[in-house]
């Protein structure tokens, strides 16, 4: 069940989504490593793609290991938008991914991500500069169902979803809440096989409500898409996606030992310390192995341990104390 | 300061309960699970667990032994008396995890051995994945009645779900039982993914330690009687048998009135080992 985005064929249709914080070089390497066939950056802002500086170093790194990956931005101004895209084509990224979703309020204060979704002619013009900023590369967009939670016509996402196909996206990924739900509340996975059933010839991504594998393949039978980003459910289980392959294979999925979970958060805080400096990959290790804690069979007395984690040598203590079989 | 006879005597009992109750969980025997080496074949022969180590329950004489992959638990279990063999029979065994501790909730199986009708056997036959033939059915019609293994997804309250298809519930937990000589064997594969990845898993780590529990026999587990409310696979879970009924009615309807799971007065019977996985990288 290989999917493809506009010339860009992945061979599995499980990828890994774009989260702030989270899906960064290290982490999406880690998940290479285990089977994600597709990765999309963090949300980048327009402006720091184009302006020199540590923050765009830091967000925009790229690794011949970390393909095909998606570079995504967020913006207002169409025209900067297309500037900051042609920008990651230039750079290697093999597709541009628009944040018209993010729920966030910093975000949508400014009228960015999310807020996106409430002003579809903004969006449309944004689509069309930056098909047009980087031809031949896919572009494509991460929507959410509707801007306002009350909204049941979804006409905003249909005006954006119709005008962003015939203006020449390649894909689009929904996320089956508004806006306004944020993260709570159930994803409204009945919407995306709508949407499917309204683009049947389209590529079509789900998200929201992904916390397995096992959802991320019901997902995909239930309603009809082509693919599913997972973020949150993936986040602290790199090994999601081998699982969902193992599943898809109609294999028992592989649980990663104690021994095996230690060598990736101990990669991870090596690829970290590469990427970013020592202090700071501490700092996300020690952010990241609580999120990894989840798959520890004593997760509770873990993460109390984490929590007083101050310094490296601390951090090592506990990761060979929790880890060792 | 006076205390009445009841507060003395609630002074005393408590105590002694909490001894009591630590003396119990003390008792809990600990076994390391070997790393497998070949695949088990899930025959009820004890070929496969000749150099494996085995824990011994005193009280109902079975001997239990583990081995493990990176997917899942494979157990044997010996019975070496007739009582608990009978038990067995009657209600099937449930096998139940609990990771990290006997304080986290248990999840497990329900393993039950029964026969069906010929007609019944090829409908499950054919749920399984199977592609019979005319000649096929027309070869298992020739025995009026053939024996089944089935698996259910079960947890420590007693609620319970499937029976479990491979087709679609991806190498759900599966047995077999050998030849019912002196001392019977039982062979049982688990899958170590959580119960959410996968139906009837148990959530074990290799390289970790897991609380594994049987429960067999008596009378009292509701999910052992096909005429409790069983929770059949429901939309929720995405697994619709495509017939337009539940897999739970057609589960029942596999049965016929004589062959249907009852509720057993065998004497009950339960065993609890803490095993450390191996590590099977």
């Amino acid at each position: 069940m290989p999917l493809r985005i506009g010339a860009v064929a992945i061979d599995f249709p499980v990828g890994l989504g774009a989260l702030a914080g989270y899906s960064d070089l290290p982490y999406r390497l880690i998940c290479r490593s285990l089977g994600a066939p597709y990765c999309i950056t963090e949300a980048m802002l327009d402006r720091q793609v184009l302006l020199e500086g540590r923050l765009r170093k830091r967000l925009i790194r790229l690794d011949p290991a970390d393909h095909p990956v998606a570079g995504q931005i967020m913006g207002v101004e169409p025209e900067t938008m297309a500037d900051a895209a042609r920008s990651l084509d230039r750079m290697g990224f093999d597709i541009i991914d628009l944040n018209f979703a993010c729920p966030v309020r910093k975000v949508v204060s400014h009228k960015r991500g999310g807020a996106l979704m409430n002003d579809p002619e903004r969006a449309l013009a944004t689509v069309r500069a930056v098909v047009d900023a980087v031809p031949g590369r896919p572009v494509t967009l991460k929507l959410r169902r509707a801007f306002r939670d009350a909204d049941r016509t979804h006409e905003s996402f249909w005006t954006i979803a119709r005008g962003a196909f015939e203006a020449g996206a390649s894909a689009i990924a929904v996320h089956a809440r508004s806006v306004e739900q944020k993260y709570t509340g159930r994803a409204d996975w009945g919407f995306l096989a709508e949407v499917k059933r309204a683009f049947p010839e389209r590529t079509v991504l789900g998200s929201g409500d992904v916390s397995s594998p096992a959802e991320a393949l019901r997902m995909m039978a239930e309603t009809g898409v082509d693919g599913v980003l997972a973020a949150r459910g993936a986040i602290g289980n790199p090994w999601f996606f081998a699982q969902a392959r193992d599943l898809t294979a109609g294999r028992p999925p592989r649980q990663p030992g104690l021994d095996e979970q230690r060598e990736v958060i101990t990669r991870h805080y090596r690829l970290a310390c590469e990427a970013y400096d020592p202090r700071r990959g501490l700092k996300i290790l020690r952010h990241f192995s609580l999120q990894y804690a989840k798959m520890h069979p004593r997760r509770t007395d873990l993460r109390n341990a984490l929590v007083k984690v101050r310094t490296e040598d601390e951090w090592r203590a506990v990761i060979d104390a929790f880890y060792s079989s | 300061m006076h205390r009445s006879p009841f507060s003395r005597r609630l002074a005393l009992f408590v105590p002694a309960l909490c001894l009591a109750s630590a003396a119990a969980a003390a008792t809990v025997p600990a076994i390391r699970s070997d790393k497998l080496s070949t695949p088990v074949l899930l025959d009820g022969k004890t070929d496969d667990w000749t150099a494996i180590p085995r824990v011994y329950d005193a009280k109902s004489g079975a001997e239990f032994a583990f081995q493990n992959d990176a997917r899942n638990l494979y157990i044997l279990v010996v019975m070496k008396k007739p009582e608990p063999v009978q038990s067995i029979e009657a209600t099937g065994m449930i096998v139940l995890g609990r990771p990290g501790g006997k304080h986290k909730p248990a999840k497990g199986a329900l393993f039950l051995n029964r026969e069906i009708s010929a007609d019944g056997y090829i409908v499950w036959r054919e749920s399984q994945g199977a592609v019979l033939t005319d000649a096929d059915k027309a070869e298992i019609r020739k025995l009026p009645r053939h024996p089944i293994s089935l698996a259910f997804a079960v947890d420590a309250k007693g609620s319970s779900y499937g029976p479990l298809r491979k087709q679609t519930d991806v190498f759900p937990p599966d047995s077999s039982t050998g030849p019912q000589e002196s001392q019977p064997a039982f062979e049982f594969r688990i899958p170590l993914a959580s119960p959410d990845l996968v139906p009837g898993g148990i959530g074990g780590v290799p390289g970790a330690p897991i609380r594994i529990s049987f429960e067999w026999g008596g009378t009292d587990r509701s999910n052992l009687s096909t005429e409790a409310g069983r929770e059949s696979p429901n939309s929720r879970s995405g697994y619709m048998s495509g017939t337009g009924r539940t897999w739970g009615q057609e589960y029942l309807d596999s049965f016929d009135s004589l062959s249907r799971p009852r509720l057993g007065d065998t004497k009950k019977f339960s065993f609890a080992v803490d095993v450390t996985l191996a590590d099977a990288k």
